[in-house]
């Protein structure tokens, strides 16, 4: 039975949800200029429960799209999200392996990481003079937010999706977990 | 044989995030090389995002509409919180203003005749247009707004955005129905500035805390919490004689060559829903 298609019907409407959220209800809820990103939150998700080379190219897109709505450094979320879809995939497959649980731990990881990532980046680019700085007022309170906003987003995404993991989709997957059953 | 056809999926990950991650790190470039924010707005990528701007405008629109309740609760719980000793406080603060602005009224009406005696034309012709903030920012790192002004209504890269009290930024990027303000108090914000009391030049800038920075003040100059902060019009950005805010705290040690001064902006965006931005063509902008 191929699983692909449902799969990435669940990927396009993520998409959707995390851009409208993006748009329309991060600027009101953020606090003292800590928005969170969806965007970045959809991506893990979907990351978690997908092969790496689709949640590569999930991550490049999303990315590519919030550059496109935001005004920081175009090019820099597009990195960040592509990096980071790719590892969340591949660490979960090889050595996570699924679970609410590693989900919990992956969502907070990949949120720090990703939030950090995007400070290195705009800090390479000249567009965060205060490096150091900004790692304690935005990259730590942007994390936590994330992360928070991730979990809720996490468990709606499971109950919509099954607990089971999908991520045995056209790539890399499952060929090798059958070789090594 | 068994792992044969493994490996090439293998690299064909590896081999897609590499590239996805170069076509990012160029992207990066070109948006560097075109300058970023408002300098490189006829860049590429710059108008790339106008047009991506349109397909935003009914959700940034949205957010605005489902803003608007929840920013109404805010300042009515704001100013439900206000004890009777604030009330007294702001009653005198209020009694206080009044004096000045009578004052000030007297001097505008001096001014006002000595300008006609002289026959002095004004020197900005400040036009301004209206506009409607419709979000902040969608992300932590920028500080900015979306307007529902653009370039079919005259909207300019550029252009200084003001609050009905003062400086508030200067329009980055323009789409056909909206633009977006880059705020003072970004930290990639800058604006030529001059102390009021002891007309002291320097430069004011955000930073990453939301806080404005006057720089370039010398230790000889004589600072004190009040000082009103006004643009000097050098630059050619910004016309001369705007208010930004007042001096909260001027510090330095003895290592220092220049203080370290606060200044408090006296316009907070988000207590507002509508901007002024001066549309006065940039000629006679750059001409203060």
């Amino acid at each position: 039975m191929d699983h692909s298609q449902p799969r990435l019907a669940i990927m396009v409407i993520s998409a959707f949800v995390a851009l409208l959220l993006q748009i329309i209800i991060a600027p009101i809820i953020a606090i003292a200029h800590v928005v969170p990103n969806f965007i970045l939150i959809a991506v893990v998700i979907t990351a978690t429960r997908n092969a790496p080379v689709r949640s590569t190219i999930f991550g490049f897109i999303m990315g590519l799209i919030f550059d496109l709505i935001s005004v920081g450094p175009m090019g820099a979320m597009t990195l960040v999200l592509t990096l980071l879809g790719y590892a969340v995939s591949s660490l979960n497959k090889g050595i996570f392996g699924g679970g609410l649980l590693i989900d919990i731990v992956v969502v907070l990881l990949a949120s720090l990481i990703g939030e950090l990532l995007v400070s290195v980046v705009y800090a390479v680019v000249g567009s965060d003079p205060e490096f150091l700085l900004s790692l304690v007022i935005k990259v730590l309170p942007a994390a936590l937010y994330d992360s928070l906003c991730g979990l809720v987003l996490l468990v709606i995404y499971r109950f919509f999706t099954g607990s089971r993991s999908t991520s045995t989709g056209p790539d890399m997957g499952r060929p090798l977990r059958r070789k090594l059953r | 044989m068994a792992l044969s056809p493994q490996k090439p999926r293998k690299i064909t990950g590896g081999i897609l995030v590499i590239s996805l991650s170069l076509v990012a790190v160029v992207m990066l470039s070109v948006w560097s090389y075109e300058g970023g924010g408002a300098q490189g707005a006829n860049g590429v990528l710059h108008n790339v995002r106008s047009v991506v701007s349109v397909v935003t405008v009914p959700f940034e629109q949205a957010s605005s509409i489902i803003a608007a309740p929840f920013n109404a609760v805010g300042n009515s719980v704001s100013n439900l919180s206000a004890g009777s000793e604030t009330l007294e406080e702001l009653q005198a603060e209020n009694e206080e203003l009044r004096s000045t602005v009578m004052k000030l009224e007297e001097y505008r009406q001096e001014n006002e005749r000595l300008s006609k005696l002289l026959e002095l034309t004004d020197a900005y012709n400040l036009e301004a247009v209206g506009a409607r903030i419709l979000k902040p920012s969608s992300d932590s790192w920028n500080q900015v707004i979306s307007i529902d002004k653009g370039s079919n209504d005259g909207m300019a890269v550029g252009m200084p955005v003001m609050s009905p009290n003062g400086l508030i930024g200067q329009v980055e990027q323009v789409g056909p129905f909206t633009s977006v303000v880059r705020l003072l108090t970004d930290p990639n914000s800058g604006v030529a500035v001059f102390l009021q009391a002891n007309r002291s030049e320097g430069v004011v800038t955000g930073s990453i805390e939301g806080l404005l920075y006057l720089s370039y003040t010398p230790l000889n100059v004589n600072v004190v919490p009040g000082d009103v902060v006004i643009t000097s019009g050098a630059g050619g950005v910004y016309p001369k004689g705007i208010v930004i805010g007042e001096v909260t705290s001027a510090s330095y040690s003895p290592s220092d060559v220049y203080q370290t001064i606060v200044v408090k902006p006296v316009a907070r965006v988000a207590r507002y829903e509508e901007v002024l931005v001066l549309t006065g063509r940039q000629s006679e902008v750059k001409s203060s």
